[in-house]
């Protein structure tokens, strides 16, 4: 059943840095302008709402307001464009491309603007790693390279004016460096290197003055910088690099912020007396003042910018998804598994630090955040590595009345904090907490997964850990969550965890071994171990609807599919699965592949619905099936019933969409070629990759196991590569075991010589005994014989020797327990 | 946001289960005034009309109590032998009583003047009943029979002898005058229709019928017996509905409550259950100290009297929500009080203005979180100690313990302290770390705290005696733990044994799954 491959495009819905440039304000003060994919968006500071968004043919990377015109609104792009928009209207009115001509290592990363229509460029040398500044007239069209180098960073430079004269300020090391535009005058300031490298400067646009922050968290704000005695006072409250700082309108105060997540507004009265907002909950990147002094925007590291006014309150905050962002060098930022909330209709996922965020992917909106771990969030210290308690799992109900999160905090020094918690919906409060479990696992939780809730009305979870236990938890009468049933299968590792679409069972991956559960009488029903069970089980879904007898177990390499009423494998397909989602509305099943492969497939069928390389190198970090309301009948065969969403690891979230509801929103879709270039058919690729070969090459294997692999009979390498606990009685083995001797032996004379090291039974039968000879000697005598009788042997007394091994059994017995022992000793 | 979030202690306490709204209702009674009696309590009746008397019955006489000064009303003596299921008439004025004396007696409350003898029975009468046209009376007989009554003429009108047992528990409808329900020890609830004087309906219980009622629209009949509860539909030919099973032991007796949308059962099993009669789920168990023969409830809740097998009469009121009671008053602290006052003082109605800005509440907060929030670590340790002096809350002071790990904190908490406060700190450690869920935390405290002191300590004598305290607990904590791991092991062989007793046809399964599914794969 191969539908036809039609062209799918992925989308972004959500998703992507809104705080990476510093915001605008509208010169009226009402609106602010933030860079946010593929365009400027604008919002309304009173509503927060999203008004228009301006577009853009290239990356923006600095919006300015015209110093002349106040209804101008510029917008510079990484091509050298000078974007320009009428505020009031939202009209685009024209674009200037500035002659720059930039060798390949040079790219523009900002653009200042003086009133005189002097433009400065920022360019970074991607070779030396310095910011280079080219003066650009945009009337004569005038460019001149300014002699100042800055470091690389994002706010390493800043234009301000004095009295008469316009200058540039740029920070480089230790050295600040100010350069008259007008003149060309030079002056640098060089500062006492114990205190750290400056980190970002900001200059006062009408007086002279300019801020500049250091690694040690001072901040000295700089007078009559154009001479070489400037004067400079210092304001020191920050423990940690300042990321960056504002001036109000009159100079009397500034804003600042950095990773400390502390607003603070200093005053510049002499008083040295500060304001606070605490516990913003994320680091502060940027700050931008509006024109008429009231508020400020505060660009946070979760993606969110705060709107403050001048009295220290947060009045406004336009928040995207939420992005929980890792403050500690080298440490990967978690993304929690999607779920999806039926009753809020939102895909929920951690958020910010403790938090997880309810995202409406419908409305494409932001909806609102649970505080799960309910602690202040650590800022780094110097010196101290702080480790906060983050959300790791979250899984929602069927029925959405309950939300479980498993929040963890490991820093390796104490012991390892792990909690689930239980909430319930409830109209107030969003979710309410009714139950939180102390370290279920003494250890980490690998997954938890809810029931399905059927009439009954039965809540149930089950979490399996890293003490080899699986527990389910059921709701009491009082609605509080209580241990139910522990469960564990020899000392294995339980990983995933998944429930029937009935209930009626459950199935648990512990390591390679897959245990199917029956959920009323919390009994084991069957135990599916393939013979190379080496490899971990990742995910474990069940089938829907058609499909419900099998059950699919997708490992790092490949996705098993068992049948759960014959208790066979019935296929095997080669995939190195990096996310295995399941379609609850019909039989559907979507693997994201490492190499940026997207597989549909039936568990009953053959051959895949859609296969094909779109990912276009994002990794997936997790994926659900949505179900939509009505059918779609304009979207591909099979994302008619649900839409298959996917997120990255820097929690963007894609879908799929075909070339027919591009429209359905007002998002562009972005495309990425088809880099993998493979144009095999779907089936031609599916067979070649299910080749049992590639999988065993991945290890070099034990010289007994290689032995047995060359040997072509089945049956003996199944027997060795069974677990011990799966294969049955010695008297049923040895029969079956000398049968497909004999039937190898006849067949493949042709083999060579050293794979038939085994067989001791053929020189048993030929009536000597190898036992009192030394080892040489007997080797010698086996090859002599083994030749010998390989050219005797003829059908005829091929069949009596069966008949013969047939009739004794006992004797047999023996002789394989003496193999067994030798494969034990190699 | 920008709010400081304080400490949460509540980790380490127990979970208590939440007060659904049903509960909050029936908590909404007086504390029940129990009244002792000689016998079992065989049936109480509530009076609806205020104020409420209610007639309990037992031995040899039938007593009316006032509910709210729990006084004997009246008492009705004219009894030789045991008195029987007494039951007043719908506006109270009447009382109907049966008894051993196989006679159905009906009083005048008022009075106390036996007004009519029923004769006609030849066993004792155990329930009697007004029905709905105040007319006639229906009695439910140990002969094995159910009869109607006419008053006036104390005749009986019809007699029923379907049952073949003796008939325990009766109902009169209340919408219908002709139509009565029996249930008898045959375990057979049988309709009767005066009209045609014939069974109406028999329904088959299963269990020896103790108590027969009418939902309040007639339409559903309730039986109880055994420990099952039978929901029938009256209307519709007798289906069963529903069976519930609410308690363990028997039921004895149901009533129904909250104007028909609560049904109450009580049992042997000494509680009294709550059964919502929109989905027939339990709603709430109200305990009582002795198995219960008899419930007696108002049919808003007004009044709740529950009788119990050793002459026990718990009674309580409900408490009026409406205005015309007290009005709960509000207790402010002096800091409440003065903020209160101060805001009355200093409201004025609000002019325009351009901009208007309201004071910021200051967040409240303990101690230990204000010293946390300055970073002052090593003062919120001392204040917690302090509080676990006076207190003895040990979860407070392992959550401050377990955030100052978080915080990285706990070296600077801990150092500078003198002999006294680490020998005290030991100590709360020493008492502590056999908890479970303590000892986590106080395990890397305890290290930190060694890491600190550890060359120090020895010049430290009541630190270096807490010290040693603290290792011998340790040590006996390992012993015990040695201890239950090993009967661990022994109960798990044991399961163990009977587990692959019952396993092991699977496994058999199990081995054909390999051979079968293997040559497929190559």
């Amino acid at each position: 059943m191969i539908t036809t491959q039609e062209e799918l495009k992925l989308k972004r819905v959500a998703g992507g840095s809104i705080t990476e440039h510093r915001p605008l304000f509208s010169s009226d003060s009402l609106y602010i302008y933030i860079i946010w994919d593929d365009g400027v968006r604008q919002y309304s500071i009173k509503t927060g709402k999203f008004v228009q968004k301006l577009e853009t043919p290239n990356e923006v990377v600095e919006l300015l307001s015209d110093p002349e015109d106040k209804n101008l609104l510029h917008g510079f792009t990484s091509a050298g464009e000078l974007l320009t928009w009428k505020q009031d209207t939202g009209f685009f009115e024209n674009k200037k491309t500035l002659a720059l001509k930039l060798s390949s290592e040079k790219k523009i990363v900002g653009l200042h603007l003086s009133s005189n229509k002097n433009a400065v460029v920022v360019v970074e040398d991607t070779e030396k790693q310095i910011h280079k500044f080219i003066k650009y007239n945009l009337n004569t069209n005038e460019k001149e390279n300014l002699p100042v180098i800055g470091q690389v960073g994002k706010f390493s430079s800043s234009v301000g004016s004095s009295d008469k004269d316009e200058y540039l300020a740029t920070i480089h090391v230790y050295n600040l460096r100010v350069v008259n535009l007008n003149s060309s005058e030079k002056f640098k300031h060089t500062v006492n290197p114990e205190w750290g490298s400056f980190s970002c400067v900001r200059s006062h646009p009408k007086q002279n003055l300019i801020a500049t922050c250091d690694q040690s968290g001072r901040i000295l704000i700089w007078r009559d910088v154009m001479s070489f005695q400037a004067i400079k006072t210092l304001h020191h409250w920050h423990k940690l690099p300042v990321n960056d700082v504002v001036f109000t309108g009159q100079a009397s105060s500034f804003y600042s912020g950095g990773s400390e997540t502390v607003i603070v507004k200093w005053w510049l009265d002499g008083s040295q007396s500060r304001d606070f907002i605490t516990n913003t909950g994320a680091s502060i990147k940027n700050m931008a003042i509006s024109p008429d002094n009231k508020y400020v925007a505060v660009g946070m590291a979760d993606n969110a910018i705060h709107v403050v006014n001048s009295q220290m309150d947060i009045e406004q905050t336009i928040q995207h998804v939420s992005t929980h962002f890792e403050e500690r060098p080298g440490v990967k930022p978690i993304v929690s598994r999607m779920s999806f909330d039926p009753r809020t209709k939102a895909l929920v996922v951690n958020g910010r630090s403790g938090h997880v965020q309810f995202y409406s992917v419908e409305n494409q909106s932001y909806m609102f955040l649970v505080d799960v771990v309910g602690q202040n969030y650590l800022n780094q210290q110097r010196g101290l590595d702080m480790v906060n308690t983050e959300v790791v799992l979250t899984a929602m109900s069927s029925d959405g009345n309950w939300f479980a999160t498993v929040e963890e905090r490991d820093d390796g020094l104490s012991h390892l904090e792990c909690r689930l918690k239980f909430w319930s919906w409830d109209w107030q409060h969003k979710f309410k907490l009714k139950t939180s479990i102390e370290n279920p696992h003494q250890g980490r939780v690998n997954d938890i997964a809810f029931q399905p809730v059927l009439g009954d009305g039965v809540n149930r979870l089950i979490s399996t850990g890293m003490n080899a236990k699986f527990i389910t938890w059921c709701k009491s009468e009082d609605s509080l969550w209580t241990l139910e049933f522990v469960g564990k299968l020899d000392n294995l590792v339980p990983r995933p965890v998944e429930f029937s679409n009935d209930t009626s069972l459950y199935a648990v991956g512990f390591e390679g071994t897959l245990s199917v559960w029956e959920t009323s009488a919390m009994e084991m029903k069957s135990c599916l171990t393939r013979p190379d069970a080496s490899e971990r089980i990742n995910f474990v879904k069940f089938g829907n609807n058609a499909s419900s007898r099998y059950l699919v177990a997708a490992s790092s390499s490949k996705i098993v599919i068992w049948d759960l009423i014959l208790l066979q494998v019935v296929k095997i397909i080669g995939l190195k699965v990096a996310w295995l989602a399941a379609n609850p509305m019909n039989d559907h099943m979507a693997a994201f592949t490492e190499g940026g492969e997207l597989v549909v497939f039936l568990p009953s069928e053959k051959a895949p619905i859609y296969r094909k390389s779109i990912l276009g190198g994002k990794k997936v970090s997790s994926a659900l099936y949505w179900p939509h309301d009505e059918v779609q009948s304009n979207a591909v065969g099979w994302q008619r019933l649900a839409q298959l969403y996917f997120m990255t690891d820097n929690q963007e979230i894609f879908t799929f969409v075909s070339k027919n509801e591009e429209n359905r929103d007002f998002f562009n879709p972005v495309e990425f070629p088809n880099n993998e270039g493979k144009t095999a058919t779907p089936l031609a690729a599916f067979v070649a990759k299910q080749t049992l070969s590639q999988v065993k090459k991945v290890e070099p294997l034990p010289m007994w196991k290689q032995q047995v692999n060359s040997y072509q009979g089945s049956y003996l390498k199944m027997m060795c590569e069974t677990p011990s606990h799966m294969l049955p009685p010695m008297q049923m083995l040895v029969g079956e075991l000398i049968n497909e001797y004999l039937t190898a032996q006849s067949s493949t004379i042709e083999k060579p010589q050293e794979f038939f090291k085994a067989p001791e039974p053929m020189e048993v039968i030929e009536g000597s005994s190898t036992d009192s000879e030394s080892e040489e000697e007997g080797s010698k005598v086996r090859q002599k014989r083994r030749k010998a009788k390989t050219k005797k042997l003829r059908p005829v007394e091929e069949s009596t020797l069966q008949s013969v091994a047939k009739l004794q059994f006992d004797w047999v017995e023996m002789l394989f327990d003496a193999v067994e022992i030798t494969s034990d000793e190699e | 946001m920008g709010t400081f979030k304080p400490l949460n202690t509540k980790v380490f306490t127990k979970a208590e289960p939440e007060l659904s709204d049903e509960a909050i209702y029936w908590k909404k009674f007086t504390a029940p005034a129990i009244l002792k009696d000689f016998g079992p309590i065989d049936y109480i009746d509530v009076n609806p009309n205020d104020p409420y008397h209610f007639a309990v019955t037992c031995s040899v006489r039938v007593q009316i109590f006032n509910p709210v000064t729990k006084a004997v009303y009246k008492s009705l003596t004219r009894f030789k032998e045991t008195a029987y299921g007494g039951k007043f008439r719908h506006d109270g004025k009447l009382i109907c009583a049966g008894g051993d004396e196989a006679e159905v007696k009906l009083f005048d409350v008022g009075s106390k003047n036996l007004l009519r003898i029923f004769k006609g029975h030849d066993g004792p009468v155990h329930r009697c009943f007004f029905c709905i046209n105040n007319s006639q009376l229906f009695s439910c007989s140990d002969d094995k029979s159910a009869a109607v009554w006419d008053i006036a003429s104390e005749k009986i009108v019809a007699q029923y002898r379907d049952h073949t047992d003796y008939v325990r528990a009766g109902a009169v409808s209340p919408v219908s005058a002709d139509i009565v329900v029996s249930g008898s020890y045959d375990k057979k609830v049988m309709m009767f229709d005066t009209r045609t004087n014939e069974v109406a309906l028999t329904l088959d219980h299963g269990a020896p019928v103790e108590s027969v009622i009418f939902n309040k629209t007639g339409s559903i009949i309730i039986s109880a017996g055994g420990t099952d509860i039978c929901f029938w539909d009256a209307l519709a030919g007798g289906k069963l509905l529903s069976r519930i099973t609410p308690h363990h032991k028997t039921i004895t007796c149901l009533a129904m409550a909250s104007d028909g949308l609560r049904l109450l059962s009580g049992g042997l099993d000494k509680r009294v259950r709550v059964t919502d009669m929109t989905d027939l789920q339990p709603a709430h168990v109200l305990n009582y100290p002795s198995p219960i023969l008899s419930i007696g409830i108002e049919s808003n809740d007004k009044v709740l009297a529950v009788g119990m097998v050793d002459g026990l009469v718990s009674v309580s009121r409900k408490i009026e929500e409406d205005g015309k009671g007290k009005t709960p008053r509000i207790r402010y602290t002096l800091r409440e009080w003065r903020k209160r006052e101060q805001k009355l003082r200093e409201f004025e109605p609000l002019q325009e203005a351009d901009t208007t800005f309201t004071e910021k509440e200051r967040q409240m907060m303990s101690n230990i979180d204000r010293y946390l929030r300055s970073y002052r670590y090593s003062k919120a340790l001392d204040v917690a100690m302090a509080m676990y002096n006076t207190k003895r809350k040990a979860e407070s002071v392992v959550t401050l313990l377990q955030e100052l790990i978080r915080r990285k904190g706990l070296a600077t908490a801990l150092a500078g302290k003198d002999d006294h406060e680490i020998a005290k700190i030991l100590k709360f450690f020493s008492k502590h770390i056999g908890n479970f869920e303590y000892m986590p935390t106080l395990i890397d405290a305890t290290n930190t705290l060694i890491d600190i002191y550890g060359e120090e300590i020895n010049d430290m004598p009541m630190a270096l005696d807490a010290c040693n305290n603290l290792l011998s607990t340790i040590h006996d904590e390992e012993q015990l733990t040695v201890k239950l791991l090993e009967l661990q092991g022994a109960m798990e062989m044991l399961k163990i044994a009977s587990d692959s007793h019952k396993l092991a046809p699977n496994s058999k399964n199990d081995y054909s799954v390999t051979t079968e599914e293997f040559p497929s794969t190559l």
